[in-house]
């Protein structure tokens, strides 16, 4: 199945959910901000969302250093 | 035509130049018409409002109070004054924006740090060798007071959490995210787009290194909310904290504070 990543087609595989998916992206997930769709997804519910097709994600990911 | 000379609307000759107003004034060398140092040869222009200074003569305090903002664009001090304004972590990002934001005159200034400061801090903070082990909102807002002492100052000895940064921020205009750890500044830009949407915040993510100064940019997510940085130059064993690069990401925080604070008050630059 394949959804929106920050304006690029991603493919993932079914029943992805948002944490796997920033596992497979290298990121670590208390890093990154994501909007899906335009709604921000609080963090606790990084597990369970399950991803679907053609959906819209924005990732925001921190670096540390300041 | 018209002019103001020290706010005091006068009547002189067209072809006036400054140094012909300074004669008036005993000793001044130093001239500013609007926010700007102009030479004694200035000619000056309908509406133009001037100043003859002595440089480094001694003024009382309104006089200083209102002498410290007068290289300002013109009518941006009000604005500033009343403006109340965050700061999240006083490191090499926090010590160099509220500096900056003090030397503008920012009505209040809301600081928080849980730290002291230490040795390894000062290669690139606003710190001072005899100011080691103390905490770090005490020895910033020393520092902060030298460079203008009528900005006012609260301060928070304490570690931030997403469940302590709304309430400890409630009433400021924007807030400015100043950490190191990569954690706390996501969990603050995600406070920033649903709990805290109605204030400004600027954050920061890739000001470690020494790469290119101009991929550094200020990218808004929505119209008042924005982040600094590259994106990717993370502090890391082999890529370390320095000044430069670190204060250029907080001088584009503290003029993005600024852009956001003209954009809020209706005067959008």
């Amino acid at each position: 199945m394949v959804i929106i990543c920050n304006g690029k087609e991603q493919k993932v595989p079914e029943g992805c959910t948002l944490h796997q998916l920033l596992l497979q992206l290298q990121l670590d997930p208390d890093t990154v901000v994501v909007e899906c769709d335009k709604q921000v997804v609080k963090r606790n519910d990084y597990e369970g969302t399950v991803l679907a097709e053609g959906q819209n994600l924005e990732l925001i990911r921190f670096v540390g250093g300041g | 035509m018209r002019i103001k000379v020290h706010e005091e609307e006068q009547e002189v000759a067209p072809g006036t130049v400054m140094a012909d107003i300074a004669r008036r004034f005993s000793g001044c060398d130093l001239f500013i018409v609007d926010g700007c140092q102009v030479a004694g040869t200035y000619e000056l222009q309908e509406g133009d409002s001037c100043w003859c200074l002595r440089k480094g003569g001694q003024v009382g305090r309104a006089e200083l109070e209102r002498l410290l903002y007068l290289r300002h664009t013109p009518g941006v001090q009000q604005v500033f004054g009343r403006a109340v304004v965050g700061i999240m972590g006083l490191g090499g990002l926090g010590s160099v924006v509220a500096g900056a934001l003090v030397r503008v005159g920012i009505g209040r200034l809301v600081l928080a740090d849980y730290d002291i400061v230490d040795p390894t801090n000062l290669n690139r903070q606003q710190f001072f060798v005899d100011q080691i082990g103390m905490k770090k909102t005490e020895a910033l807002a020393a520092n902060l007071h030298r460079m203008n002492p009528y900005v006012e100052l609260t301060l928070h000895d304490c570690r931030l959490s997403a469940a302590t940064i709304p309430r400890i921020f409630a009433d400021v205009d924007v807030l400015v995210e100043c950490f190191d750890d990569p954690v706390m500044k996501a969990i603050a830009f995600r406070l920033a787009l649903t709990d805290m949407k109605s204030m400004g915040y600027v954050g920061a993510s890739g000001v470690a290194g020494l790469a290119d100064n101009n991929r550094i940019t200020t990218l808004c997510h929505r119209p008042s909310v924005c982040i600094v940085g590259d994106n990717e130059s993370e502090a890391r064993p082999g890529q370390g904290l320095m000044a430069p690069r670190v204060g250029i990401a907080a001088h584009h925080q503290a003029n993005q504070v600024l852009r956001i604070l003209m954009q809020r008050a209706g005067r959008p630059v």
